[in-house]
């Protein structure tokens, strides 16, 4: 279990944070929602220690993230970033493999790890190919099956920061029932995402930033009212419900 | 071509060009004439051997730098040379030579690379704190801070001729072009010294530098100690830029052209890169030698100027297809 108690960040005199109080609980996917520069992804950041809060603490299980060693929080904790600034031709098998180091494995086992995630995201075509000649959404794929590869039998936390922001239905879909099955083995998820259907069908809780502030957690059904999400984006948002769940429907720029 | 191939055929390559630079030079030698106490015994041993051996450690540090610099700097086009890391040392082992005059000998001859080491690491901390931002490492930051550099440097080393005495005022041009003529045994001492921990060492972290290639965040959460791994990758880096500076000059592009070669046969890993570098450099830099021997024989030319003439053009054309490639080289 991960525990986050009053973090607040600020940058450049800028305050990003202010006072989250957060819980990802083993089993369960949390999803982040928020506009634009709500702190997001600053809070992934403090989540996973790559950021320190000014004041606050995340603990995982009862260690506290910032104090761990690197090599350890990288078999406790995966992430995928929103920015992948690789650009050396490195082919799509050999990017996968380096989601694999914190493992230890040696080359037999990586190859067949590598496989097995090659296969699970329908990279096996692209194995061979240059990273840099693929395009947007299949960088993305490439980049999420090296992070979800790092996830071994010691991970307790996965974070994702936009992860379908690029894939198409398909893929979105995939990826969703791939983070489902990584939550079921025991596995924290926190998840950012933009797309208001795709939380409501991932989701076991919501989590509404803005401003930097909570403004609101807890299951969908709670949380996803039209109300709080029109005010929330500053756009009128409409909620349908259909026999396989909620749906959004954002309309007219105001 | 496979991999096992091109490290075999570089491998044998090695041999080949030893023989060549050992036998060319004004003075025609065979092979049977080199023992016993002749005139081209001597310079077998005095001149050719040193000469050889020094060319080949450069050529390796040199190229295996360079790899490892681009990886830190996730660009192919960080070369120590393009971004003033060797004009830094050699600007630092002037100032030191031209203050210290004729006791710059003291401490065994090391107190000139030492001198440049030191240079390099300022530099390689210049660089790296003006070009790496928090989004990644700003290519335009990278190759201007080099430019301003090495404007500086030039300008230094061109002032310090005004207070220098004669014999140190061609040792500072010798700086300035790069050369491995005067090769003596006991430079070759003092390059081992600090050669040899780089060319160990590189290659030991060519699985971390791949995982710096996919953004240091990125590494930090596969868990590199980023930090600790940045630091260990520029001392090695200034280290080895600094000694063959101190011992040969600014011997450009070699740190450029060689690992671009060896990623074109092999792809970007590390792992391969860095070993192959090094041995592809030392092989490319003997010829060079090999080359500015031959080229206005009896004379010859510093080797700066050839692997310059070589290196200049290969920069532009990557350049092009940079250019054609929007960005991504």
């Amino acid at each position: 279990m991960l525990t986050a108690n009053h973090l607040s960040l600020s940058r450049n005199g800028k305050s990003l944070l202010q006072d989250i109080n957060l819980q990802l609980i083993p089993g369960e996917v949390t999803v982040l929602l928020g506009p634009n520069g709500a702190g997001k992804s600053s809070l992934l950041s403090l989540l996973s220690g790559l950021y320190s809060p000014d004041s606050g603490s995340v603990f995982l299980e009862k260690q506290p993230v910032s104090g761990l060693d690197p090599q350890l929080r990288a078999l406790y904790l995966a992430m995928y970033t929103q920015q992948q600034p690789l650009n050396f031709p490195f082919r799509v098998d050999e990017v996968v493999a380096l989601g694999c180091y914190p493992l230890q494995l040696d080359s037999v086992a990586t190859a067949e790890r590598v496989n097995d995630y090659l296969t699970q995201f329908e990279l096996g075509s692209l194995a061979q190919r240059q990273y840099t000649s693929l395009s947007g959404g299949e960088q993305q794929r490439v980049q999420v099956a090296r992070v979800m590869a790092q996830v071994g039998d010691q991970c307790q936390m996965l974070l994702l920061d936009e992860p379908v922001s690029e894939m198409d239905l398909r893929y979105q879909q995939l990826l969703l029932q791939r983070i489902r099955e990584v939550a079921v083995n025991g596995v924290a998820v926190c998840c950012v995402l933009h797309d208001l259907n795709l939380a409501a069908q991932l989701a076991d809780q919501i989590v509404l930033l803005q401003n930097g502030q909570m403004l609101a957690s807890g299951p969908v059904d709670e949380v996803m009212i039209e109300k709080t999400l029109s005010d929330l984006y500053q756009v009128s948002v409409r909620k349908v419900e259909t026999e396989s769940g909620p749906f959004f429907i954002s309309e007219g720029y105001k | 071509m496979n991999k096992t191939k091109i490290s075999l055929l570089l491998w044998l390559s090695l041999p080949l060009v030893m023989i060549l630079s050992l036998i060319t030079g004004p003075v025609s030698l065979d092979l049977t004439s080199i023992f016993g106490d002749s005139v081209a015994s001597q310079v077998f041993w005095q001149l050719r051997m040193p000469r050889l051996l020094l060319t080949l450690l450069a050529g390796a540090v040199l190229a295996m730098t360079g790899a490892a610099a681009q990886s830190l700097f996730r660009n192919p086009l960080a070369d120590p040379g393009l971004i003033g890391i060797s004009a830094g040392a050699a600007l630092s082992a002037g100032i030191v030579m031209v203050l210290l005059g004729s006791s710059v000998a003291l401490l065994g001859g090391l107190l000139l690379p030492l001198a440049a080491f030191a240079g390099g690491v300022v530099t390689t901390l210049l660089v790296a704190r003006l070009a790496v931002t928090l989004q990644g490492v700003s290519v335009t930051n990278m190759l201007l801070c080099g430019i301003a550099i090495n404007a500086i440097a030039l300008a230094g080393l061109g002032g310090l001729k005004y207070f220098a005495a004669d014999n140190e005022l061609r040792q500072l041009s010798f700086w300035l072009l790069g050369s491995l003529n005067h090769s003596r045994w006991q430079d070759l001492l003092v390059l081992l010294v600090a050669a040899l921990p780089v060319l160990w060492l590189l290659p030991r972290y060519g699985q971390k530098l791949n995982l710096l290639l996919l953004g240091e965040q990125q590494a930090s959460l596969l868990g590199l100690d980023v930090v600790r791994c940045k630091r260990v990758m520029i001392l090695l880096i200034a280290l080895g830029v600094g000694a063959v500076v101190a011992l040969t000059g600014i011997i450009g592009f070699v740190g450029l052209v060689v690992p671009h070669l060896v990623r074109l046969m092999t792809g970007p890993d590390n792992r391969r890169l860095l070993p192959l570098s090094g041995l592809l450099g030392a092989v490319l830099l003997t010829v060079a030698d090999i080359l500015s021997r031959l080229l206005v024989s009896p004379a010859e030319l510093p080797v700066g100027i050839v692997t310059a003439l070589v290196g200049g053009p290969f920069f532009l054309l990557l350049l092009t297809r940079r250019k054609q490639e929007s960005g991504i080289c």
